[in-house]
């Protein structure tokens, strides 16, 4: 059938323990274990330790850690794997044992700090929570009283936690759910769910056929760790490997196959192989003719309007739609030789049912339209039938368990233009990229929550974000909630301590494999101690200095905001036991366990414990293994308005956007025809597998690893340019240039350029104080107008140098994203994260990590990019049946005229 | 039951788990490495391949580190693991000369050298070792590499070690892995890595294919202290082969020649011990000796040398020397009384002349092993392959110690200068000698071309004007040996 016959599945790897050795100690011995002290090894000094569960915080995945605690010191010495978490299965990237310098971080913030100078003045003094809750709650209290309830916003960038936050926001009846995911994911997100109503998938690596990624999973996104698990187990199996990306990361790099596409060229490639396998005829027929829209499809495409026709019409004519993406155009758009690209397509077509893909962010976070590339994407494993099959790729839904908590309080009745405004209507998530634009002194936010988000530092246009944040009238009370100092925080007026994986409580799910689990974070200290008979009040007084967690301060802060119970949002906090009482958030945990997941009383009667008891010892439980064929089950429907997979989108055509109705292009706005002579790309969105987003900077162990963030560069260009790795190099945007210098690699296309995201953090002097001096470099921050220009104090190479213990290396990077306008894609809301760039030698005056923006021009792509939005015309602002964070009534949906 | 590593590169997605784990587990400290990862790019895009390998001990069956550590501190255990008792560690970093794997360190905080134990202390309580149990791929395994069944399968999946031709017989197998992350002479290395810097690169050939995108720094051990050593030990030598000579050659004075023998092996004494990273326990050369050690036989000879200097003080000075007046026999009677009488009891019956034959053949004896010693000591650093493969370091080291020799009799006016173009000639023989390996191939390139070199020569023919120069020109060929040697990455 193939032209490219694939090798035999290899031998089976070699077992990886002998026998009488394990990972971990047997869970019967977590409370009561004894080794040997490694730093007094070959001396047998034995020493006592507790192990406790918990899970990671260091990105979403949520592996399973064990928290090793000795009993002397009652200190956690490393933090390992929890081999009894299902979906990390004991083990963790580097990410994991790091936790243990976040935890012993000497910069950390360790009590609740409230600002005592002008914004952004680096003055702070200490507080105390009891103040703190106090000024809050009075203010939001205030807020509902006068019913503005769309001035009350959380920001969220680190979740952490399933909808935790969504039930509090409700039982305060505001609309205030912000999120990151504007710059993170929606543009997948959107791909996914307008073609079968859920927006992530969840391949089955471990078994399939042939794994495609669009995605960089052997070294990040959601969910590296087990998912680069399941990737090589298939791999091992015989299944192979197909990465698409324009830069060989890690992942290409282990690939059978690479295809380096140009950005924006993604779903052309992916909509020629779907043609292929037509022609092929490697088409799941069944699965198609049952589960899509092929008739509405038809409709559509018959160029006469008539209706009505066969199955087999609508291949015909789904076959000559798709015939205008050849492999010569796909070969042209993506600088891919068609061979390769053929090669792709008849291993993908090998995989009929067994084809697992997955595309996060990548392309669909870098290109206007970046979107159609994970609907082009669904499309391959709608039509090879690798929907919901072992092996396959189901939606997300099926493998993730979300519980629900006691009292579900009703949905907000009020909606927020400056979440989801009418100029977005098909935006998946909130448009907070937009937020320092949308904020008035009419429109503004009177209590501002920022949850472990940085926006100054990892949104486009960081720059508006300052003013923002130091603009009394628009931005009436910022709360930075966060472990780690960073370029938001200091612009806060109350930056509160918030615990690390060990020092907080969430309850977590993904869609790791074909099964669903929940795992639990928890205080370790406070769990011993309770655990000892020794009662624990408030999380922040088991915890090192007065660090606390969010769940046990938001149940707090819901009665200060409603004492006497008359807003009616302290019955939501309100015991499940012990009725009219304050809840505490053991009782919260304990209903969920005891009502919410099925078959854990029953796993915890087993060894005797009660459910909650169970989770505290264990830290995970499995709900569900081996979940296929959801599909089949009894009246099953897919959450789209057709209750199919829709390859044609009729809320596309209804919502202003007929053009789109069909998989199709990008149109990215980097596409090759899209560039001027003298520009390349920009990548700016890669990540390391060793690096947290934007708070790595506490961690040496992670650092010492990964401190710089030169530009990739192709040989040829590095020539044509003139220019080697010793010289400076200038990155111009449309709004400005920063200055770096260059790596010089075979690693991706010839007129691109890419930047790892995660480095460059830096901070002002008069914030030196409250950084981790060694992992970002002191800048002087020069306003002229709306020219600004970060400088930094500190030479080249010394931007390390502060509080040296040990720390050989001298750089922490340049900073990039606050070079990049706002590109918000008019149906996403997605912020496209490539850069048309023209890159050359610096400018004598230059210097390493110079950043320079002109805010006129930031505005300016701003407007432009605006324009391309099409807002919504009424009755609705939005499809009902598209899902929402935090949904409001039905009522909020309808849209009223702006006055 | 013989524990062995597979590193299984086909799972491996050079996470750097394994490094932070490591890390934790063993509290190395920042700068320093157990384990740690290496990434090389090679081929033309779209061609491009980047690939990892985890490099760390290797368990050797015949481990270097363990034959030249002076104190027993590295030993192997009886399940194969080649472990370090840090109580006995003198600091010496020999170690990390003799290990061809970079698999060594220093810990400066406790100024022991410090390795990949296996987590030995994890498996004693049935865990495995936390590179193991963290990493996402189970791609570290544990094996017996004594096990037939396990060897067998090794060789069926083509399993390779690093460095074969080192002989060490390695324990850490390597499976689909890269040849470029395994040999670091197939790779460039850089100052420019994909998301890290290394501070201070070695040198590099910078015309391979290969190159390294991401790699870890690593200290040069040996410095100045190490050149000035074969400096002073030299002159030490040639002084005591000065003495031994001295009561046939007129104009000699052996009372300073002992002296300056034995100021000299002082000084070079004192050089080794400040070289330590733990200075006080120098003593454990002689109280927990590892006597395969040339490091321990190195410090007996020297003391010997010392020993015999104040023979040749002591004799010279009370019976006087010089121009051949020498009351030796008398005053030997009365001082050696004892022992010569115990000789005569054996019958060995020994006059005056006989005696002071048999000691100034015994100074030259350990004058010349004073400097020759340390070619068996750079042989057994089997990391440095300038060193260890060199044939001709006994006859330099011994033409420096004749040189200085010749020297000293020049300065009591008793040679000439043509001497010294002996002693250039000997240099330029032993440059021209080509160096067996590529490792050594690479160190010498970087040698010759170095400027000292020249300065080495420059300072040997300034020397038949000006004597002391001589200790300038041993001075630069020592130092940038001992630098050249070690400016070759070893992973």
């Amino acid at each position: 059938m193939s032209d490219t016959p694939r090798e035999p599945p290899p031998r089976p790897p070699m077992p990886f323990l002998p026998e009488g050795l394990s990972t971990a100690p047997p869970k019967e011995r977590w409370d009561e274990w004894e080794e040997l002290d490694p730093a007094a090894w070959p001396r047998r000094e034995r020493r006592k330790l507790r192990l406790v569960p918990t899970i990671c915080f260091n990105c979403e995945s949520a592996c399973g850690l064990l928290g090793y605690v000795d009993r002397e010191s009652g200190e956690v010495v490393r933090f390992e794997g929890n081999p009894l978490h299902p979906g990390s299965r004991g083990r963790v990237c580097a990410k994991g044992p790091a936790t243990l310098n976040q935890v012993r971080d000497r910069d950390r913030i360790l009590y609740p700090l409230r600002r005592s100078g002008p914004r952004g003045s680096g003055q702070f003094e200490r507080t105390t929570w009891d103040e703190v809750l106090d000024t809050i709650g009075t203010r939001i209290g205030r807020a509902l009283r006068e019913d503005r309830r769309t001035e009350v916003m959380y920001h969220v960038g680190r979740p952490g936690h399933d909808g935790a936050m969504d039930r509090v926001l409700k039982a305060w009846g505001v609309d205030g759910h912000n999120s990151h995911t504007n710059v993170c994911s929606s543009g997948a997100r959107v791909g996914y769910a307008l073609t079968c109503g859920i927006d992530r998938p969840s391949p089955d690596y471990a078994n399939a056929r042939t794994v495609l990624l669009l995605s960089a999973h052997l070294e990040s996104g959601h969910y590296f760790n087990p998912h680069a698990q399941r990737i090589i187990e298939g791999k091992q199996r015989g299944a192979v490997l197909i990465v698409m990306d324009p830069r060989l990361s890690n992942t290409a790099a282990k690939a059978d196959l690479w295809l380096p596409t140009w950005p924006g060229s993604e779903a052309t490639v992916l909509l020629a192989i779907a043609g292929h396998l037509f022609a092929r005829d490697r088409i799941d027929h069944a699965f198609v003719e049952r589960w899509c829209n092929w008739r509405e499809t038809l409709a559509h495409l018959r160029a006469d309007g008539g209706v009505g026709g066969s199955y087999h019409d609508f291949v015909a004519a789904f076959r000559d739609h798709l015939a205008q993406f050849s492999f010569e155009r796909a070969a042209v758009e993506s600088g891919v030789e068609e061979e390769r690209l053929r090669r792709a397509a008849d291993w993908i077509g090998e995989g009929l049912g067994g084809l697992a893909s997955h595309v996060w962010r990548g392309p669909a976070t870098g290109n206007l339209g970046g979107w159609q590339v994970a609907r082009a994407l669904q499309l391959l494993n709608v039509l090879t039938g690798s929907v919901g099959t072992v092996g396959g790729t189901s939606p997300n839904t099926w493998n993730k368990f979300v519980p629900k908590a006691f009292h579900q309080p009703p949905p907000q009745q009020v909606w927020s233009e400056l979440l989801y405004p009418r100029e977005y209507p098909l935006a998946y998530h909130e448009m907070s990229q937009l937020l320092p634009y949308l904020v008035t002194p009419e429109r503004r936010i009177d209590v501002y929550f920022t949850r472990v988000f940085n926006p100054v530092w990892t949104f486009p246009d960081g720059a508006a974000w300052i003013d923002l944040l130091c603009d009394e009238e628009r931005m009436g009370l910022h709360v930075a909630l966060t472990p780690t100092w960073n370029e938001t925080a200091r612009y806060a007026d109350y930056v509160l301590p918030m615990g690390l994986a060990s020092e907080r409580h969430d309850l977590m799910s993904q869609e790791t494999h074909a099964g669903s689990w929940i795992g639990f974070r928890q205080p370790i200290a406070r769990v011993l101690a309770e655990r000892d008979g020794r009662p624990v009040r408030f999380t922040y007084e088991a915890n090192p200095g007065e660090v606390w967690e969010e769940e046990e301060l938001f149940l707090e802060l819901s009665w200060r905001i409603d004492p006497d119970g008359a807003l009616g949002v302290r019955r939501h906090f309100e015991s499940p036991y012990r009725p009219g009482e304050k809840m505490r958030i053991d009782e919260h945990y304990r209903w969920i366990f005891e009502s919410s997941v099925p078959g854990l009383p029953e796993a915890a009667a087993a060894e005797g414990l009660e459910p909650l008891e169970y989770m505290r010892r264990y830290g995970a439980f499995e709900v569900k293994r081996g979940v296929y064929g959801v599909q089949e089950g009894e009246g099953f429907r897919f959450p789209t308005p057709s209750g199919k997979v829709e390859i044609f989108s009729p809320t596309l055509v209804e919502w202003g956007w007929p053009e789109h109705a069909m998989p199709a292009a990008c149109g990215s706005h980097v596409a090759k025809d899209a560039l001027a002579a003298d520009e390349m790309v920009l990548v700016p969105t890669f990540r390391l597998p060793t690096l947290i987003h934007s708070r790595s900077a506490n961690s040496e162990w992670l650092y010492e690893l990964s401190h710089k963030n030169p530009l990739w560069l192709h040989p040829r260009d590095a020539g044509r340019l003139g220019l080697t790795e010793q010289d400076l190099v200038r990155v111009e945007t449309e709004i400005g240039w920063f200055v770096l210098r260059p790596f010089v690699t075979e690693g991706l296309q010839p007129g691109l350029v890419a930047c790892s995201h995660h480095l460059g953090r830096w901070h002002e002097r008069r914030h030196a104080h409250e950084a981790s001096g060694w992992a970002s470099a002191e800048v002087e921050l020069l306003v002229d107008g709306d020219v600004w220009r970060w400088r930094r104090v500190v030479a080249e190479g010394e931007s390390g140098g502060v509080a040296n213990g040990g720390r050989w290396w001298r750089e922490s990077g340049v900073h990039q994203n606050m070079t990049f306008p706002v590109h918000p894609d008019p149906i996403s809301g997605m912020h496209c994260w490539h850069q048309k760039v023209r890159v050359r030698k610096a400018e004598p005056g230059d210097r390493f990590g110079d950043i320079v923006v002109d805010r006129a021009k930031a505005r300016a792509v701003y407007q432009e990019w605006s324009r391309l939005a099409r807002p919504a015309r009424g009755p609705l602002r939005r499809p009902l049946w598209l899902s929402r964070a935090v949904r409001p009534t039905d009522e909020a949906y309808r849209l009223v005229p702006e006055r | 039951m013989r524990y062995g590593f597979v590193l299984d590169q086909d799972a491996c997605i050079g996470c750097h788990a394994c490094t932070v784990a490591c890390k934790a587990e063993n509290d190395v400290p920042l700068g320093a490495f157990r384990t740690w990862v290496k990434w090389v790019e090679h081929g033309a895009f779209p061609d491009t391949q980047r690939s990892a390998a985890v490099l760390r001990c290797n368990h050797c069956a015949d481990a270097p580190c363990i034959d030249i550590c002076p104190t027993g501190a590295l030993f192997r255990r009886d399940n194969g693991i080649v472990d370090l008792d840090q109580s006995r560690c003198i600091g010496c970093a020999s170690c990390l000369q003799a290990c061809p794997y970079d698999a060594i360190y220093i810990d400066d905080r406790h100024g022991t050298a410090a390795k990949c134990h296996f987590c030995a202390h994890r498996l004693e309580v049935g865990l495995a070792p936390a590179c193991v149990a963290v990493c996402p791929e189970q791609a570290i395994k544990v094996i017996d590499a004594d096990d037939p069944a396990t060897r067998r399968e090794l060789g069926e999946r083509a399993a390779l070690v690093r460095k074969p031709e080192r002989a060490t017989q390695p324990r850490t197998y390597y499976l689909g892995a890269d040849l470029a992350t395994l040999d670091p002479l197939a790779v460039d290395g850089s100052r420019t890595l994909s998301h890290s810097e290394v501070p201070d690169p070695m040198p590099a050939p910078g015309t391979l294919a290969a190159r390294a995108v991401y790699d870890v720094p690593r200290a040069r051990q040996w410095g100045p202290k190490i050149a000035w050593y074969l400096v002073t030990k030299a002159i030490a030598a040639g002084a005591l082969l000065a003495a031994a000579v001295s009561p046939w050659i007129p104009g000699l004075d052996a009372t300073i020649l002992g002296a300056v023998s034995l100021l000299f092996v002082s000084i070079t004494a004192v050089l080794l011990i400040l070289d330590l990273h733990k200075p006080g326990r120098f003593w454990y050369l002689l109280a927990k000796p590892n006597i395969g050690s040339w490091l321990v036989k190195g410090g007996w000879i020297l003391m010997g040398h010392g020993a015999l200097s104040v023979v040749w003080v002591v004799v010279a000075g009370l019976w006087g020397s010089g121009g051949g007046a020498w009351g030796f026999g008398e005053g030997l009677r009365v001082a050696g009384g004892g022992a010569l009488s115990l000789w005569e009891r054996v019958g060995v019956r020994a006059g005056p002349a006989t005696l002071l034959l048999l000691l100034a053949a015994a100074s030259i004896v350990v004058a010349l092993l004073t400097s020759v010693y340390t070619a068996f000591l750079f042989r057994q650093a089997r990391g440095r392959e300038l060193w260890c493969e060199d044939v001709t370091l006994p006859w330099v080291l011994s033409v420096q110690a004749a040189t200085a020799m010749v020297a000293f009799l020049w300065l009591f006016g008793a040679a000439g200068p043509v001497w010294v173009l002996a002693y250039a000639a000997a240099m330029v023989w032993a440059t021209l000698w080509p160096p067996r390996t590529l490792q050594a191939k690479r160190a010498h390139h970087l040698m010759v071309r170095h400027p000292a070199f020249a300065g080495g020569f420059a300072a040997a023919l300034g020397a038949a004007l000006f004597p002391p120069l001589l200790a300038l020109s041993f001075l630069l060929f020592d130092w940038i040996y001992v630098k050249a040697g070690q400016e070759v990455p070893l992973s």
